[in-house]
């Protein structure tokens, strides 16, 4: 579990986290949501220790983080940030070896690249593993780096998945794969999937957990099903949302699930 | 260079180091003469050291303002650090006497024709141990091109691997620029010819650039010194004849496809 108590940061004048509570809880999906410019990266980047709140406490299973070392951490945590640009031809293949980083001391070269294979057979990238990387595709860019953050956490157990917005140039199919993949890794292995993400139907449909953010501040927090109403999207988005029930998902697994289609 | 900066286009030349490295030199030339005689071929060869790693600092530091290490900005930096040490050099070179002038002309323009055995192991004294030093870090650097704060997610310690960067980088610069003065362009040039011909890892690329790079050196030092024989060309502009209509298409092919300028 990670806890953040009252952080609070600020980017010269301007506050951009003030006083936030929260908690990512392992074996769940949590969404950071909210309207640009919120202060939903700077929460993730503190929460995973990519920079330092100006005031308040972040512990990791009850202890700071300040106690953990770099490649203590790094066994820990995994990040995708928002974008990667990389002007250098690497091979994807390449891009992902550099997640197996943290295990290098007792290396075993055989076993790194059966797990770089099986990522990125996971993310539906294994046939551009050849590929230099900048010749890619926005989206296929995405699925690789995504595969080097998860190859940075395979096989290990309680660990946490920070995703800043991982699907935002996905097409369809595979942000569907990669989600079903997050929902099974939570569960199969215990890992707490922390992702920032403005498509409130996939929200919907995958997240346990939602933060909602404005100006700064947690807007909302809670069960899914608790932040997600009309009133709270209406505030926190100023967009009127409309809540339909599609028959087929009733079977979900949240037995409520919903899609919301913003009003015009 | 290009590791740290993340950017194709660094080379110490264009942004600065090697020019801060001649300023300082210039200055142990003409202003310290008894204390050049004293110190010796250490005394250039920390005198560049000195004037690169100062560069090197400065420069980075402009970068991380920015908050990006933008391309325009490093370059635009590297304009204004390159002014600023030629206009140093020229009032040094207005000082001097001629004795000082010519060693400090013939020394800008880079040659190997000054090298004697013994300056070639007091620079290898310095280079070898930093290229050691680099290549033991190779792998962490090929870390460092997905990102600082990437780096440090996957257990790099990014700020001490920067500062063991510019270091090295400022040691070999300074220790060859002390020996051979200012040559153009291998540093720019070599790097993509072996990026191209055994790829962008680094654990390969770091030894073989400090090879090739030699051997270029040698290749264009040999030509220097027959194509116009029996008198000396210096090499420097040699290759900075070959070096700039190559940056030129370096530029058109990838500045304007990769960063949309």
């Amino acid at each position: 579990m990670i806890e953040a108590k009252n952080i609070s940061y600020s980017a010269g004048s301007t506050k951009i986290l003030d006083g936030v509570d929260v908690t990512i809880k392992l074996g769940d999906i949590t969404a950071i949501l909210g309207p640009n410019g919120a202060g939903k990266t700077t929460l993730m980047k503190c929460l995973a220790v990519s920079c330092q709140p100006d005031s308040g406490a972040i512990t990791l299973e009850g202890s700071s983080i300040s106690d953990y070392s770099l490649n203590a951490l790094s066994k820990k945590r995994a990040v995708l940030s928002q974008s990667n640009p990389i002007s250098f031809p690497f091979t994807a293949f390449e891009i992902v070896m550099m997640g197996r980083n943290p295990y290098v001391i007792g290396e075993n070269y055989v076993e790194d690249v059966r797990i770089v294979q099986e990522v990125l057979e996971s993310v539906d990238a294994w046939h551009l593993k050849d590929r230099i990387f900048p010749t890619l595709s926005g989206g296929e860019q995405q699925r690789v780096h995504l595969a080097r953050v998860l190859a940075q956490l395979w096989e290990q157990e309680s660990a946490y998945l920070f995703l800043d917005e991982p699907t935002s140039a996905v097409d369809l199919k595979h942000q569907h794969q990669i989600f079903d993949l997050a929902s099974k890794m939570t569960r199969g292995r215990n890992l707490a999937v922390c992702v920032i993400m403005h498509d409130l139907n996939l929200v919907l449909r995958y997240a346990d957990h939602a933060i909602l953010m404005r100006e700064g501040r947690v807007y909302a927090s809670g069960r899914i099903r608790d932040v997600l109403t009309v009133e709270n999207v209406m505030g926190a988005f100023e967009v009127p949302p409309e809540f339909f029930t599609a028959p087929k998902m009733q079977e979900m697994r949240h037995g409520w699930a919903k899609s919301v289609y913003p009003f015009p | 260079m290009q590791g740290l900066f993340r950017n194709p286009l660094a080379d110490p030349g264009l942004i600065g180091i090697s020019s801060g490295a001649a300023l300082a030199v210039a200055v142990v030339i003409v202003l310290a003469g008894p204390f050049a005689g004293a110190l010796g071929l250490y005394g250039l060869s920390i005198a560049a050291f000195a004037g690169g790693l100062t560069t090197c600092m400065l420069i980075f530091r402009f970068a991380q303002l920015t908050g990006t290490f933008s391309v325009t900005y490093m370059l635009l930096a590297g304009i204004a650090i390159n002014a600023l040490a030629g206009a140093g050099v020229g009032f040094l070179t207005y000082l001097s006497n001629d004795e000082q002038l010519r060693s400090l002309t013939f020394w800008t323009m880079g040659s190997l024709g000054g090298a004697l055995w013994l300056a070639v192991a007091v620079a290898a004294t310095v280079i070898l141990p930093a290229i050691f030093f680099l290549f033991r870090n190779a792998r962490e650097i090929n870390i460092l091109l997905l990102g600082e704060h990437e780096a440090r997610h996957l257990g790099v310690d990014s700020q001490r691997l920067k500062l063991v960067i510019i270091i090295c980088t400022a040691l070999s610069v300074g220790a060859a620029v002390a020996v051979s003065g200012i040559i153009g362009f291998i540093g720019l040039v070599v790097p993509h010819l072996m990026r191209l011909t055994i790829g962008p890892d680094h654990r390969l690329l770091l030894p073989a650039s400090a090879l090739f790079g030699a051997f270029l050196l040698l290749v264009a030092d040999t030509f220097a010194r027959t194509v116009v024989s029996p008198a000396e060309m210096p090499v420097g502009i040699l290759t900075s004849l070959i070096g700039g209509p190559f940056f030129l298409w370096l530029l058109v092919k990838q500045y304007s496809r990769r960063f949309g300028i």
